[in-house]
């Protein structure tokens, strides 16, 4: 299955390049940026918006955490079934798996590859 | 007429005779041992009516003498002489014969007895008559000097061979001679005195002698101290051994009679108590010795264990000693003695000076518990660092992935668009220059600090007006563009490490040119807080909400997106680091939109203070 709205939360501008390229690849177009934390919380907590079909998230964020937020998505309702990807440029096993214990589909290191992608969308 | 003078002659002769035996007993008698004896008043008495007979006998040949009556050729003259004197007289001297002669033998017997005790009296003895004969030395004098009677037969020999040095000999006579001569004078004994007599075999002896004049003879005895001479001396010695020791020891000794409850104490004690003569050796006196601290203590421990429990007195008190003041540190001990009904009677112990010993032990126990706090503030200094290293080892490892992903998804995509997409190969070949050249400053960045964590520290007077101020202008050379208006306080000094200081205020000054890069005019302040004397720099830039105020310090944390803002993302990681190093602090407070400041804190110069 291929989500059709992607939001991605993620601050450098290299790096949202490099990522919405890789997912135009895989036939993703809508794709919503949100280049801090305190962006992101907003458009998901926002009940006239509607929730993007999967989130992709980065962990090392201004103002808040990539794992703060994660936190608090998983303690809404409104967002406690959403499916994350992390994409982080961290490979610190403990970073993966807090963020395992809470739920992601997938933790992907940068630069996002196609496959590594695919492979998480089968995984949805 | 013939017939008369010689009649008057023998007559005289007769009186003559008579008179000087009775003369000679009447002056002499209290010499004579016998003049105690029964008898001796008649036979005196007897002489004497003798005397007076013949005296009147020789009267009786001057018939011209008849007028006195008494004498001359009279009746009562004849009455006088024959009845009175010769009659009288001679029943008289009967009298006292009959009495003085069983003295007389019973004396004889008496004498040699006493010959015989002295022969085998234990004591040194020799008689000796006045005119210098020694008649007897008994056989314990013998022993005692080896000359025998034939060596000694009279003084002059004694002295010669007792006394062999002549200066030494002349001062024993005159001596002797002096004390004989009292002696007799006052009837009483010749006083002891003390001789180096040299012995037959030339050992010298130390010898008493003295004596008793007896009629005309002197008993001498003779007393041999020699040995008691030595182990005196010996005492002396091994006294004088025990004082310099207990001296050198600072130990002084007591005997505390209970029963009278007073004590005595050597001349060391007294030097360490630092009292006189006159000090009151009773139990109040040295209770009030004792440190007041201490005093109740001592006092019960004395009264309840030591007297009660009739332990031993083993205590280390202070004392204030009373010569001056001073407050010294002694280790009393001390022996119970108990009486016969099992009272103590006496305490007797020594009293040992060991201030020195006690502030050795005081600063050994002193320098241990500031080693364990010292410890204590190593390993938490450790511990701090090591979690501080730990999170920035994490922290930088992002740092560093994070371009080096870029510059790998950069490089990968122009290879893909280099044919299809030369716009977009061109884009990603100049945002790979830009993510090389962030690469490349955090890892200045991450040196920096490194270098500033193990750099030698010197601290210097500083003045940070003329420091700020040079900052200032280079960033203003660096940044023409910019409108900036620079206000730094006036002679602001401090003491630290000139490279160190430098570094922190150029991060300050660095972060502030950074946000208020949208002003159109910007205003940099760096001045000193009159009140509290601490040191800011004041911009007005975007500043910061402050409930982050405190994560700002923390390496590679943004409150801003990279790309409004670039930076190392370490640079008030490393002005943490220098301030505290200067044994400082450092904060931030902020209103977002309306600036910022930064405050920190440095150790006083040196200079303001001398």
């Amino acid at each position: 299955m291929i989500p059709c709205s992607i939001l991605l939360v993620e601050d450098n501008l290299d790096d949202i390049f490099l990522s919405r390229r890789t997912l135009r690849k895989a036939g993703i177009d809508q794709i919503a940026v949100a280049s801090d934390g305190l962006e992101a919380q907003e458009l998901l907590f926002n009940p006239v918006l509607p929730l993007p079909e999967l989130l992709i998230l980065d962990l090392r964020l201004p103002i808040i955490h990539g794992l703060t937020l994660l936190t608090e998505l998983r303690r809404q309702k409104r967002t406690m079934t959403l499916p994350i990807v992390i994409l982080s440029s961290s490979n610190d096993p403990k970073d993966r798996e807090a963020c395992l214990k809470l739920g992601v589909v997938a933790f992907l290191s940068k630069p996002l590859e196609l496959s590594a992608l695919q492979q998480a969308l089968c995984d949805l | 007429m013939a017939d008369l003078y010689l009649n008057v002659a023998l007559e005289t002769v007769h009186a003559t005779i008579i008179g000087t035996i009775f003369f000679y007993l009447l002056s002499h008698g209290k010499k004579l041992y016998l003049y105690h004896k029964n008898g001796w008043h008649f036979i005196l008495a007897g002489f004497g009516l003798l005397f007076l007979g013949t005296l009147v006998d020789i009267t009786d040949n001057f018939p011209n003498l008849n007028r006195f009556v008494i004498i001359g050729d009279t009746r009562v003259e004849a009455f006088l002489e024959k009845m009175i004197g010769y009659t009288l007289g001679s029943i008289l001297l009967a009298i006292g014969f009959w009495k003085l002669l069983p003295a007389v033998f019973a004396l004889r017997t008496s004498e040699e007895r006493l010959r015989q005790i002295i022969d085998l009296s234990p004591i040194s003895m020799a008689i000796v008559s006045l005119n210098g004969t020694i008649e007897f030395i008994n056989r314990r004098a013998i022993q005692t000097f080896g000359y025998l009677a034939e060596d000694i037969p009279d003084m002059g020999q004694w002295w010669l061979k007792a006394y062999p040095d002549e200066k030494y000999r002349t001062r024993v006579i005159a001596k002797w001679m002096a004390l004989v001569e009292k002696a007799l004078f006052d009837n009483r004994e010749i006083e002891r005195s003390e001789y180096v007599v040299t012995c037959k075999d030339l050992t010298i002896k130390t010898v008493e002698i003295f004596g008793i004049p007896v009629s005309d003879k002197v008993f001498v005895m003779f007393e041999d101290i020699t040995e008691r001479k030595r182990s005196e001396a010996a005492l002396k010695q091994s006294e004088r051994f025990l004082l310099e020791a207990q001296e050198v020891a600072g130990l002084g000794t007591y005997i505390f009679d209970l029963t009278l409850g007073s004590w005595n104490c050597s001349v060391i004690l007294a030097i360490i108590f630092g009292i006189d003569e006159a000090y009151d050796r009773s139990f109040t006196g040295w209770s009030s010795l004792v440190h007041p601290a201490d005093r109740q203590g001592m006092i019960d421990y004395f009264t309840n264990e030591v007297v009660a429990r009739r332990c031993s007195f083993d205590r280390e008190y202070r004392i204030i000693r009373q010569r001056d003041g001073v407050v010294r540190w002694v280790h009393g001990r001390g022996e119970l003695k108990l009486d016969e009904q099992g009272k103590p009677a006496k305490l007797i112990g020594t009293i040992m000076d060991i201030t020195e010993r006690k502030m050795a032990q005081e600063e050994i126990r002193r320098l241990n518990a500031t080693l364990e706090t010292q410890v204590d503030l190593r390993t938490a200094e450790l511990t701090k660092s090591n979690r501080d290293l730990a999170s920035f080892c994490y922290a930088i490892s992002h740092e560093l992935r994070a371009p080096v992903a870029r510059l790998q998804g950069l490089s990968q995509a122009l290879q893909e668009d280099l044919a299809e997409n030369p716009a977009e190969a061109e884009h990603c070949a100049k945002r790979i220059t830009v993510a090389s050249k962030q690469l490349q400053r955090v890892i200045d960045s991450v040196l920096q600090l490194s270098r500033l964590s193990q750099s030698s520290f010197t601290p210097h007077p500083l003045n940070l007006s003329s420091l700020a101020q040079e900052i200032a202008d280079s960033l203003l050379h660096e940044n023409p563009e910019r409108k900036v208006e620079f206000i730094i306080a006036a002679d602001i000094s401090a003491s630290g490490d000139p490279s160190l200081l430098r570094l922190c205020l150029e991060n300050l000054f660095g972060n502030a040119m950074k946000y208020t890069v949208r002003q159109p005019l910007a205003r940099i302040e760096f001045g000193r807080d009159a009140a509290s004397g601490v040191l800011f720099v004041r911009d007005n830039g975007v500043g910061f909400e402050m409930n982050y105020a405190e994560k700002l310090f923390e390496p590679f944390i943004r409150l801003h997106r990279e790309e409004d803002f670039a930076g190392s993302g370490i640079g008030l990681a490393t002005v943490m680091r220098i301030i505290e190093r200067h044994g400082g602090n450092v904060w931030a407070e902020s209103v977002p939109g309306q600036g910022a400041v930064f405050f920190f804190t440095l150790a006083p110069a040196q200079s303001e203070h001398s």
